[in-house]
């Protein structure tokens, strides 16, 4: 039987999920982006990224093209983190669907 | 006595149940997990063809065409010159389109070094793959009502085409570039009908009086009016991008 103790719990919160599931469409997302796309305030979001920063699943990356920008990426132990979760909660779905 | 053994025996239950119960609810929040997952993955990996900023240039330049068309036209005759003819039709529109053409492919290009991604990304890909066959129907036929002098039908033809071709991304295109399809689609429809019963030869002077002002006042309205409601509506907000509506 499968529970969510198996589960990566710095990603299994619903800000957190939001941003790695985003994080896994593209290179890399600046700041803006992500809160457009999420819907989450500045600070809620500053916060889950420098939860998922401190886990080493996201990179930041600082730079300056027209204006400087902060933008973000999967570490490849994020990338991995990312994928094992995943393969986790496919695991869950399936083990349930058997015993249903 | 039986109360206690039917007690007795709910517990029994329960407790068996338990575990059960508690994969069951793993699975629900799995299923809502994975769910909110593909959603997310669905609304990032939406590509939007047309942006905001491409609307607007190519909402004024087409007001703006028409209007120049249009006076072009008035002065012509106010010389007592040559008859409007479709090579200044062509060639105001045309212009219009390399116009837009040229500021979309800046603006998409802008986006794509915004977000890391290659200019030709997996989205342009699809979203050229499904707009060429109705853009290339749309050149094509162009080519053949100015060959043959049906001149009448081009506007009609470029919304239809111009319709279908937006319709064509609907699998990955926001919303609101699917209304905006529609719109041309049945805009389309209505020039046609409005162009049939307007029709008068056009190979003569007196087909040309009437033609432009017609087919200008339609090309304006839509291919105008049509892309500055989108600009407005799609229009990115409060620092974001252009939402996927």
């Amino acid at each position: 039987m499968f529970d969510f103790d198996k589960l990566d719990k710095v990603i299994h919160e619903r800000g957190r999920l939001g941003i790695m599931t985003l994080l896994a469409t593209r290179p890399r997302w600046a700041f803006q982006d992500l809160k457009a796309e999420l819907g989450l305030s500045d600070g809620n979001l500053i916060s889950h990224l420098r939860t998922l920063h401190d886990a080493g699943h996201v990179a930041i990356i600082k730079e300056v093209q027209d204006r400087p920008q902060t933008s973000y990426a999967f570490t490849p132990k994020g990338r991995q983190a990312f994928a094992d979760y995943l393969t986790v909660l496919e695991q869950i779905v399936k083990a349930g669907k058997s015993a249903s | 006595m039986r109360e206690r053994t039917s007690s007795g025996k709910n517990f029994v239950l329960q407790t068996c149940a338990l575990p059960r119960k508690v994969r069951r609810m793993n699975r629900i929040e799995a299923e809502e997990n994975l769910r909110v997952i593909r959603s997310l993955m669905e609304k990032a990996t939406i590509y939007r063809a047309i942006s905001a900023p491409t609307a607007l240039v190519g909402g004024l330049a087409s007001v703006i065409a028409g209007g120049i068309i249009l006076v072009q036209r008035q002065m012509a005759f106010a010389r007592g010159g040559a008859a409007f003819s479709e090579r200044w039709f062509l060639m105001g529109w045309g212009t219009v389109l390399l116009l837009t053409a040229l500021a979309n492919t800046w603006f998409l290009w802008r986006d794509a070094r915004r977000r890391g991604e290659r200019f030709v990304s997996s989205g342009m890909r699809h979203a050229l793959l499904a707009m060429v066959p109705a853009l290339g129907c749309g050149a094509g036929l162009s080519l053949f009502f100015t060959r043959y002098g049906s001149g009448f039908a081009l506007p009609p033809t470029w919304m239809l085409c111009y319709a279908l071709a937006l319709l064509a991304t609907r699998g990955f295109a926001p919303g609101s570039i699917q209304r905006l399809g529609w719109a041309f689609l049945v805009a389309g429809f209505v020039a046609l009908f409005v162009m049939t019963r307007s029709s008068v030869p056009l190979q003569d002077d007196a087909g040309w009086r009437s033609f432009p002002s017609v087919a200008n006042l339609l090309m304006a309205a839509t291919f105008g009016l049509f892309h500055l409601i989108y600009a407005a509506f799609t229009w990115p907000r409060g620092g974001g991008k252009a939402g996927a509506n």
